[in-house]
């Protein structure tokens, strides 16, 4: 598939940011990233841990590519493995 | 054994848990081994490349090669993926259109990589700061600041990620497979309380430690070794690990909810 990288309209476009489950990870660990990083709440931190859990991968967050490159940067740093994608992909 | 992060209840703004003296050394020698894989060490690698004339038995590490491509600059522009798969788990794609994946990775590699031997190397330093007691049973208190918490649980995130790559731990079957082999050795332990740790299988000697995460190690297989051996030692580091990071999150998650109901 070949991908044109436009610079001009990625700002805008909307992106998103997945988390993949893995058999290493902990999930207090993944649901104390989802709250501290995001600053999602209680809840919601844990029904999308539970959702990597159990469908394999979770949409965390949505934006422009440079906003989701960060988030996919700060989840490799804290171990999780993330990708980006454009929504809709 | 081990006993788990906990707030201190002398001490403002710590976290303490309590590690045996063998527990420390193998998880700082673990812990140097990541570093290396990353590329952390300097020294090693120029010790590496001014070994490069003698051929290698082809079962040496990958990662200095890696990083002797990178560091050969083929070309300024490109960071090649690790080949590695363990360094390649602490730094994986970040997409799986290729395109993006490379640019993310040329933009990001040195800094993530730099970011996690930083908080490894913090993670040694506090494991080697209490002097070592000649009593192997003896633990001793592990102490964590608050603001160095976080580090400290990436960091043995990272170990457990290395660790579980090095054992093939693919689902959570595989996990939990692991889980049962590691204890099953307590229970056999002729010592009349379980041990939080299997204190005996952490003795192994240091260059089997180094084999066994360089990647060129030969991990025996699941068939030969289930009830000991390389396969259950590195078990054991990587439950120590996860009882450690999962203790310390717990007081990262307990500290951040109270201070967002605060605010």
């Amino acid at each position: 598939m070949a991908t044109h990288v436009d610079a001009g309209t990625h700002g805008a476009e909307p992106w998103v940011t997945l988390v993949w489950n893995d058999p290493i990870n902990l999930m207090n660990y993944v649901a104390y990233v989802f709250e501290s990083y995001f600053g999602y709440s209680e809840r919601k931190a844990h029904r999308l841990m539970l959702q990597v859990h159990e469908d394999g991968h979770a949409v965390v967050s949505t934006g422009g590519r440079e906003k989701v490159e960060m988030d996919v940067r700060a989840m490799h740093s804290y171990g999780l493995w993330a990708t980006m994608q454009r929504s809709g992909d | 054994m081990v006993r788990p992060f906990e707030t201190s209840d002398d001490e403002d703004r710590v976290y303490v848990a309590g590690l045996s003296t063998p527990e420390r050394l193998v998880l700082a020698q673990v812990t140097g081994d990541v570093v290396e894989l990353l590329g952390g060490e300097e020294g090693i690698f120029g010790e590496v490349e001014e070994d490069d004339q003698t051929p290698d038995e082809g079962a040496t590490s990958e990662s200095p090669d890696g990083l002797r491509e990178l560091l050969g600059g083929l070309d300024d522009e490109t960071v090649r993926p690790p080949t590695d798969p363990a360094v390649r788990r602490l730094l994986p794609d970040a997409s799986s259109d290729s395109e993006i994946a490379r640019e993310f990775r040329r933009f990001t590699d040195d800094d993530l990589r730099q970011h996690k031997v930083e908080r490894l190397l913090l993670f040694a330093q506090l494991l080697l700061e209490a002097a070592p007691s000649s009593d192997e049973a003896r633990q001793l208190e592990f102490v964590v600041l608050h603001e160095e918490a976080e580090a400290i649980a990436g960091a043995l995130a990272d170990i457990r990620l290395v660790i579980g790559e090095r054992l093939d731990l693919r689902t959570d079957d595989d996990s939990q497979d692991l889980y049962d082999a590691v204890t099953a050795t307590w229970e056999d332990d002729r010592s009349p309380e379980p041990r939080g740790t299997a204190g005996d299988e952490l003795d192994a000697d240091d260059d089997l430690v180094d084999d066994l995460l360089s990647g060129g190690g030969r991990m025996p297989g699941d068939d030969t070794a289930e009830t000991s051996g390389p396969r259950i030692f590195l078990g054991s580091v990587f439950l120590l690990a996860g009882y450690l990071q999962e203790s310390l999150t717990d007081c990262l998650l307990r500290d951040y909810r109270a201070s967002k109901r605060r605010r």
